[in-house]
């Protein structure tokens, strides 16, 4: 599975209606497929799911202004359930390194892709020096008060920012020696 | 404020990509003019912070939540050329790798908050800094950035999900405006919390944006401001005559 198939299968579902019906179905299909075939988890997948889909029913309500059936609602709510779906399967199965030949496959520009690698590994870089920040704090047995829990949470993220820009510019030398970027 | 995809129709979807890819286009020109190596890392480090700061959600009224968009924040460290990339970066991410806005509807959400976002925050950034000077302006003129780039990438993406037929534009406007307008509240003391305590940390990037002297001629910035004040409270103009139109239809001599 490639960007290329999952825009193929997203513009299939863009461009049916409830008159196509059985076009939703071959997309329904088609995604159980490919999910036994992958044997990609289902319970992964609906937990995402139930998480994002209150959000596409609140937008898609706002039809019921414009078309009082509830047709337009159900091909709304078809259209976004099923690309939530396909979505969601192509995040959980897709490897970074996919991502990022796929983006240059398209001739994407050469800084922008270098900014999105830099953006996934800084990441983990911000999540680790948030983590050793509060061992630290914890190890303090600093105990954050009501009254100063926001100048010390402000100055805690400047701080976070501040010691992760430092380890930023090792991690992209080390980088750029493996060849990544 | 992720369009997710089956909200718009194959037009707005081509439309929007098409500008949101020449938004992208000149952002990128302009870096490659000042290209340095220094800045590109600075870059992925400032949309990992965003992208993390995204990820913590802040309750504001009858069940809605809102998160930081991190527009103005990267405007006001970086400029607003960065800032595009950033933001196009940080959406990428989250669309490709955490299924968190759709692929079709990338482009409408790059237009939104990345280009029209950044646009506005520098403008109105800029606005406030031909007023006033120094530290004090600069962090007014974030303020304002902060919660005016918010409103108005929520205007912009209640157009397109109107112009898509999704829902009808005089019911989805009003209600993202006024939800928005409250989260830029939230948008706007957190950037300020964020920037004040770089400030004090003497954080480089922000000391050499409150170094930089350069400040747009006021006349030039005023253009996409007014478009901006006519966009933004044009749906609330009342839609009753106004006194000319009254009297000439109690007298009679209306066409």
């Amino acid at each position: 599975m490639n960007i290329f198939w999952l825009l193929f299968v997203l513009v299939i579902i863009s461009v049916s209606s409830l008159t196509h019906w059985y076009l939703f179905v071959a997309v329904l299909l088609g995604w159980w497929a490919v999910m036994l075939l992958t044997r990609c988890s289902f319970k992964k997948i609906f937990r995402k799911f139930i998480r994002l889909e209150p959000f596409v029913l609140i937008l898609a309500a706002f039809s019921f202004f414009q078309d009082s059936t509830g047709v337009l609602f159900l091909n709304i709510l078809c259209k976004v359930t099923l690309s939530l779906l396909w979505i969601l399967f192509f995040s959980s199965v897709v490897s970074l390194s996919q991502v990022m030949r796929d983006l240059k496959r398209i001739s994407m520009p050469h800084v922008l892709v270098e900014i999105i690698a830099l953006t996934i590994r800084y990441i983990e870089v911000i999540l680790s020096e948030s983590r050793r920040m509060d061992r630290a704090r914890r190890a303090r047995f600093a105990c954050l008060s009501t009254g100063s829990i926001w100048t010390i949470l402000s100055y805690t993220i400047a701080r976070l920012y501040h010691r992760s820009s430092l380890r930023a510019q090792r991690v992209y030398q080390a980088m750029q020696c493996r060849g990544v970027i | 404020m992720h369009i997710p995809d089956g909200f718009l129709n194959i037009k707005t979807v081509v439309a929007t990509a098409a500008l949101s890819a020449v938004g992208v286009g000149v952002a990128l020109r302009q870096i490659k003019k000042e290209s340095q190596q220094e800045k590109i890392v600075q870059m992925g480090l400032l949309a990992a912070f965003i992208f993390a700061a995204q990820m913590v959600n802040f309750p504001v009224m009858g069940g809605t939540s809102g998160h930081l968009m991190g527009t103005a924040l990267a405007v006001s460290l970086m400029g607003w050329a960065p800032a595009v990339l950033v933001m196009t970066s940080v959406l990428m991410v989250q669309c490709l790798l955490y299924a968190d806005g759709g692929l079709l509807a990338l482009g409408a959400n790059i237009l939104n908050m990345a280009v029209i976002g950044s646009i506005v925050a520098h403008f109105l950034l800029q606005f406030v800094r031909s007023f006033m000077r120094g530290r004090t302006g600069f962090f007014v003129g974030t303020a304002a950035a902060a919660w005016g780039s918010l409103v108005i990438a929520a205007l912009s993406c209640s157009l397109e999900l109107g112009l898509s037929g999704t829902s009808p534009l005089s019911m989805v406007l009003p209600v993202m405006t006024g939800v928005h307008a409250v989260i830029g509240i939230g948008e706007t003391l957190i950037t300020l919390l964020v920037l004040s305590a770089l400030y004090k940390t003497k954080d480089v990037l922000l000391m050499q944006r409150l170094d930089d002297p350069s400040r747009a001629s006021r006349k030039w910035i005023l253009v996409p401001l007014t478009l901006v004040v006519i966009i933004v409270f044009s749906p609330f103009a009342s839609t009753l005559p106004d006194g000319l139109e009254r009297v000439a239809h109690q007298l009679g001599f209306e066409k």
